[in-house]
């Protein structure tokens, strides 16, 4: 394995431990920057850079501007420290026996196809508009010298402007949505 | 592909002992002489009041939200920019709607006076 990939892995597990152990709810905000941090590290070096880009303006950024925000709004002071609990029990088994399903899929073959699937052709076909058939459905696992040389980002971004067009609208009515729902639930009585 | 990100690193290695070699020199070669003013938390010269865990306006939080929705908007749009040529027309015209529609967000935002602060 990869020595990033270790070292990446490493710091996102001890900052995780982190965001659970703090006292202070503050300081398990700033160790979810790093765990969120870690995370797009990973993301980097799976190929998608993307993936990296979101994580980092939308979770490092503005998701943690508004966790801070409601730590502020909410309980300041440093948090009791619980006893111990049946239910920290229940969640490490629950975590224990996910990691292990996960490992023993991936173990059994249970993954991405390596080989691709006629995605080289299709790569230049739905990228551009040009005439040619195109089966994005079956070409999900995109190879990675191939996707490198059409370009990652553009990859991503032909897909979604092209064959997932109408979702990629519908998350506009979905942040609609979001702005209203988010200017109404904190109005202020007065009707202006 | 990985030697691509290795102006990342040089530029986290400069600012990571830029930050800590600044701590350490200042540290090692400046006088230590404590008194009471000097411990006070720093607050733009102003002697602090209270204790800086209050409560805040939740005008604050309005904010935030607003934030995260519009930055979630601008996200789509890198991936737009870089097959905008190939896409042509069509590009323009289904970021149009996308836009469009958050546009009509922030009229809203705006019409209900929460983009006011008072």
């Amino acid at each position: 394995m990869n020595v990033l990939v270790v070292v990446a892995m490493a710091l996102a597990a001890i900052s995780s431990l982190g965001v659970v152990l703090s006292r202070q709810t503050i300081y398990s905000a700033l160790s979810l920057v790093v765990t969120i941090a870690m995370i797009s590290v990973l993301f980097l070096l799976l190929n998608a850079q993307f993936l990296f880009a979101v994580q980092i303006i939308i979770y490092a950024g503005a998701v943690m501007v508004l966790f801070v925000f409601i730590i502020a709004l909410l309980s300041p002071d440093a948090e009791d420290r619980p006893g111990r609990d049946w239910r920290a029990v229940v969640g490490l088994i629950a975590v224990a026996a996910v990691t292990i399903l996960v490992f023993v899929a991936a173990g059994n073959g249970v993954t991405y196809n390596s080989k691709g699937f006629r995605a080289t052709q299709l790569l230049g076909s739905c990228t551009s508009l040009n005439a040619g058939p195109c089966d994005p459905y079956r070409t999900f696992s995109y190879p990675v010298d191939a996707t490198n040389a059409a370009g990652n980002v553009q990859t991503v971004a032909g897909q979604l402007f092209t064959t997932f067009l109408l979702p990629f609208e519908i998350t506009s009515l979905l942040l609609l949505v979001a702005v209203i729902g988010a200017v109404y639930l904190t109005r202020r009585g007065v009707e202006r | 592909m990985l030697s691509d990100y290795a102006p990342i690193l040089v530029f986290l290695v400069v600012v990571l002992g830029f930050a800590v070699g600044a701590q350490v020199a200042s540290n090692a070669l400046g006088p230590r002489r404590p008194s009471a003013a000097k411990e006070l938390p720093y607050e733009s010269g102003i002697v602090p009041r209270e204790s800086a865990r209050r409560r805040f306006s939740v005008s604050f939080y309005v904010t935030a939200m607003l934030f995260i929705i519009f930055d979630v908007e601008s996200i789509f749009l890198f991936p737009w920019a870089t097959i905008v040529r190939q896409l042509k027309i069509f590009g323009i015209v289904e970021i149009a709607i996308f836009i469009g529609t958050l546009l009509v967000g922030l009229l809203y935002v705006w019409r209900k006076g929460a983009l006011r602060w008072d």
